[in-house]
C-alpha cells in the first residue's frame, strides 16, 4: 500500500478550525464511532485529527426500539434514539479511556432543553483530557426539541450563547439541513459565538415495507446517511462558506479521500468520517493516506491550501 | 492485508472468548457450490479467521467494493476446514447474496471477523439439541463438529441432535455433512414432502418429551426465523431447558459501533435501568442490547419478544 510510505513524507496535513488545531482534517462523525473502544482495535485512534464522541445528554438514554436502520440505494435509514451512557458514566469509564488514546477528544452535546446544554457543558468542562464541543442542534430523531432547535435560528443562538458561557474550549455546532435555508442556521450559530458549524446531520427520511403496508423504522422517520446525501451536503458547505467564510467541518457521505478533497474545495476545513466507518472499519486511515498522496502529488505545501478553492 | 489489533469485548462476560484478534482482509473465493433451491456453501481462504474464529461467532462480508449496496452482510460459519478455508451456508433473500451468489472461483470478497460472542458448551454426556429454521442450520454444523471434539466439547456422537425446518425436500441442505459427522440429523418438511410433516418445533416438541421421560439433562439451541425462535423459547421456558438462541438483526458494522442492531431483553433486577426514549423515568423492565457484541448469542431468557 503506498500511502503507507508516503505517510513518512512530511506535506503539512494540519488544519485549523477556528481556534481548534489538529494535526491533520480527519475526524469521525459523532454516532458512527460510538467512545472509541471498538474502533481502537482497528486502529490507533490517535491517528486522527480528532475523535467525535456520540451524542452525550445529561441522562442515561436507551434508544428507539428496532428497527432502528435500513439500507437504502447508496445509503441508509438510521432512528438510533440517542442511545447514549450519559454524561456521569461517560465521565467515569469512557472519557478516561479516550485520554489513555491521546487523541483530541472533541464531545458531542444533545439536550432536550436549552438549559441542558449549559448544564452539560459545565459539567465537562472541568475534565481533562477535552479538546472541544459540538452541539447536536440536529438530531432528527428526538420528538421533544432535536428538529425544532435545529430548524430555529433564535434557539440554535441562545443554546450557543448559553454554552459559550459555560466553557473557554472551542466550540462547534451542529447543523441540521433539514431546513429552508441553511445559510440562516450557521449565521445564528456563529451570532451566539459558535467558533465554527459543522454540516451536515442527517436528513430527515423514511421507508416503507410493502409486505406488511407499514413504515419500517419504529419511529416512522429517522436520518438518511452515506454516499446518497454526499452531493447536497456539498451544495449546504459551499452556500454557508460563500455567504459566511466561517470554519467548517464538513460531513455527509465522505467514503475515501476524493469525497473529502471536494468537501474541503467547497470551504470545510476538516471533515468527518460517519457511514463509512460501518462499510470499511479503516476507511479514516484509508482517507487521510489518501489526502497525503494526493497532497504530495499536487505538490502542496499545505493541505490546507486547497480549503475553499471551489467556493 | 494485513491483521488489525486484537478486538477485546469490554461488554462481554466470562462465557465468550473475548480475546480474539478481529481481522479485516479480501479472502480468495475457492468454490461456489450450490446445495438446494436458492442456498449455496461459498468456500473462502481466509487462514487467520480460520483459526481464532469459535462457534457462533460471525463475519461481515462485503462482495463488491462499490456503494450500492453499501452495506457489509452477516454470516455465520458452516465450517471451517483445513485451518484456513470458511463454508459459508446461505441463502438468497436479496440483492447482497444474490450477488454473493454471482461471485466465481478466483474473485475475491472483503471479511471482517470474527465477530461476535459464542455458543457456550453444556456439561459432558448432556443431551445438545439443535434446531435450524432454514438456513439458520447455518451455525451448527461447526458448533455440532465443537460439541463432539473431546477437547472442547466433551460430547458423544449420539447425544448430539440436529433437528432441520425447511419449506419442503428441495430445500434442505447438507443431510449428507452431519450423517458424516456422526450425529442425529432429522427433518422437518412443512409439506412433508421429506422427513416429518409439520413445524421444526413440533418435532422438537416430540423430542423434548421424549427426553423429559428419559430424565436427560439437555441443552437446547436454536438458530431461525423470529417466531421460530420464539416459540423454541417458550418451549424451553416450559421444559426447563437452557437455551441459546443465535438473534437475526440488521447490522450495519458488525463491531458495536453504530447501535443499529438493537435487541430488546429483560433486566435482571427488574428495576428500571435507563430512560424511556421519551425521557420520561418510566417503569421499564428491559433494555437494549446489541446484537453484533452482546450477542448474537443470547440466552433465550433475556429475549423480549414482541
Ligand atoms: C449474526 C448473523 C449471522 C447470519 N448468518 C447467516 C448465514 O450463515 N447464512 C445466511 O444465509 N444468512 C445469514 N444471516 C442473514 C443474512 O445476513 C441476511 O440474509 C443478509 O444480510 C441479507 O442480505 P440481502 O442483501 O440479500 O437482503 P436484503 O435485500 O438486505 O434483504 C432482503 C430481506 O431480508 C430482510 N433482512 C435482511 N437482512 C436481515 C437481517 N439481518 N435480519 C432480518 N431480516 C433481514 C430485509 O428486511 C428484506 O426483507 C445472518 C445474520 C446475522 C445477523
Ligand atoms: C448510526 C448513526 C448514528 C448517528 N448518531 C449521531 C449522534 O449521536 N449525534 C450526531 O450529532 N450525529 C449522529 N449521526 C450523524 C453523523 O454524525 C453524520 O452527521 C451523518 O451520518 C452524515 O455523515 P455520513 O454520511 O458520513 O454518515 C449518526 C449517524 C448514523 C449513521
Ligand atoms: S451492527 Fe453496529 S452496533 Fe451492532
Amino acid at each position: 500500500m503506498s500511502w503507507v510510505f508516503s505517510l513518512m513524507s512530511n506535506v503539512d496535513l494540519s488544519v485549523q478550525v477556528g481556534p481548534l488545531k489538529l494535526k491533520n482534517p480527519v475526524m469521525v462523525a459523532s454516532g458512527t464511532a460510538s467512545y472509541g473502544e471498538e474502533q481502537s482495535r482497528v486502529f490507533p485512534l490517535n491517528r486522527l485529527g480528532a475523535f467525535v464522541t456520540k451524542s452525550i445528554t445529561l441522562k442515561p438514554r436507551q434508544g428507539n426500539p428496532p428497527y432502528r436502520v435500513l439500507e437504502t440505494p447508496s445509503g441508509m435509514l438510521n432512528s438510533i434514539g440517542l442511545q447514549n451512557v450519559g454524561v456521569d458514566e461517560f465521565l467515569r469509564k469512557k472519557l478516561p479511556f479516550l485520554r489513555k488514546e491521546k487523541v483530541p477528544v472533541i464531545v458531542n452535546i444533545a439536550a432536550k432543553r436549552i438549559e441542558d446544554y449549559a448544564t452539560l457543558t459545565a459539567r465537562l468542562s472541568g475534565a481533562k483530557g477535552i479538546s472541544g464541543f459540538e452541539l447536536n442542534v440536529s438530531c432528527p430523531n428526538v420528538k421533544e426539541g432535536g428538529l425544532e432547535f435545529g430548524t430555529n435560528p433564535k434557539c440554535i443562538t441562545e443554546i450557543v450563547r448559553r454554552v459559550r458561557r459555560e466553557t473557554r474550549l472551542p466550540v462547534i455546532t451542529k447543523l441540521s439541513p433539514n431546513v429552508t435555508n441553511i445559510v440562516t442556521m450557521a449565521k445564528a450559530a456563529m451570532e451566539g459565538g459558535s467558533d465554527a458549524v459543522s454540516l451536515v446531520n442527517t436528513f430527515l427520511a423514511m421507508a416503507v415495507d410493502v409486505q406488511r403496508r407499514r413504515p419500517v423504522l419504529s419511529t416512522v422517520t429517522g436520518g438518511l446517511s452515506g454516499p446518497a446525501i454526499k452531493p447536497i451536503a456539498l451544495r449546504m458547505i459551499w452556500q454557508v462558506y460563500r455567504a459566511l467564510k466561517c470554519p467548517i467541518v464538513g460531513i455527509g457521505g465522505i467514503m475515501n479521500a476524493e469525497d473529502a478533497i471536494e468537501m474541503m474545495m467547497v470551504g470545510s476545513s476538516a471533515i468527518q468520517v460517519g457511514t463509512a466507518n460501518f462499510v470499511n472499519p479503516k476507511a479514516p486511515l484509508e482517507i487521510l493516506g489518501g489526502l497525503q498522496a494526493y497532497a504530495k502529488r499536487e505538490r502542496l505545501q499545505r493541505l490546507s491550501d486547497i480549503v475553499g478553492v471551489v467556493a | 492485508m494485513n491483521p488489525v489489533r486484537p478486538l477485546i469485548n469490554h461488554r462481554l462476560s466470562g462465557r465468550s472468548n473475548g480475546v480474539n484478534p478481529i481481522f479485516q482482509l479480501d479472502a480468495k473465493v475457492i468454490e461456489q457450490a450450490k446445495v438446494a433451491e436458492e442456498s449455496f456453501i461459498l468456500s473462502l481462504e481466509a487462514p487467520s479467521i480460520a483459526k481464532t474464529i469459535q462457534p457462533g461467532q460471525f463475519v461481515q462480508i462485503r462482495c463488491i467494493p462499490r456503494y450500492d449496496p453499501l452495506l457489509p452482510r452477516p454470516f455465520s460459519i458452516y465450517r471451517v476446514r483445513e485451518k484456513r478455508i470458511l463454508d459459508i451456508l446461505y441463502e438468497v433473500v436479496g440483492r447482497g447474496t444474490r450477488m454473493l451468489s454471482e461471485t466465481r472461483k478466483g474473485d475475491v470478497v472483503n471479511l471482517f471477523g470474527p465477530l461476535g460472542v459464542t455458543f457456550s458448551y453444556p456439561r459432558p454426556k448432556h443431551l445438545s439439541i439443535l434446531v435450524g429454521g432454514g438456513v439458520g442450520l447455518a451455525p451448527f454444523y461447526d458448533l455440532a463438529e465443537a460439541l463432539i471434539d473431546p477437547k472442547r466439547g466433551k460430547q458423544r456422537k449420539e447425544d448430539v441432535i440436529i433437528l432441520l425446518g425447511a419449506r419442503n425436500k428441495n430445500r434442505v441442505f447438507c443431510e449428507k455433512d452431519f450423517r458424516r459427522l456422526g450425529v442425529h440429523f432429522e427433518v422437518a418438511t412443512d409439506d412433508g414432502s421429506y422427513g416429518f410433516k409439520g413445524l421444526v418445533t413440533e418435532l422438537l416438541a416430540k423430542h423434548l418429551r421424549a427426553t423429559r421421560d428419559e430424565r436427560r439433562t439437555t441443552q437446547l439451541y436454536a438458530c431461525g426465523p423470529r417466531l421460530m425462535l420464539r416459540k423454541v423459547s417458550e418451549l424451553s421456558k416450559k421444559f426447563k431447558i437452557p437455551c441459546e438462541l443465535s438473534i437475526d438483526a440488521h447490522m450495519p458494522c458488525g463491531y458495536g459501533i453504530c447501535f443499529g442492531c438493537a435487541v430488546k431483553v429483560q433486566t435482571k433486577d427488574q428495576r428500571p435501568k435507563t430512560q424511556d426514549p421519551q425521557g420520561k423515568g418510566s417503569e421499564n423492565h428491559f433494555f437494549y442490547k446489541l446484537a453484533c457484541v452482546d450477542g448474537p448469542v443470547f440466552d433465550a431468557k433475556e429475549i423480549v419478544w414482541d
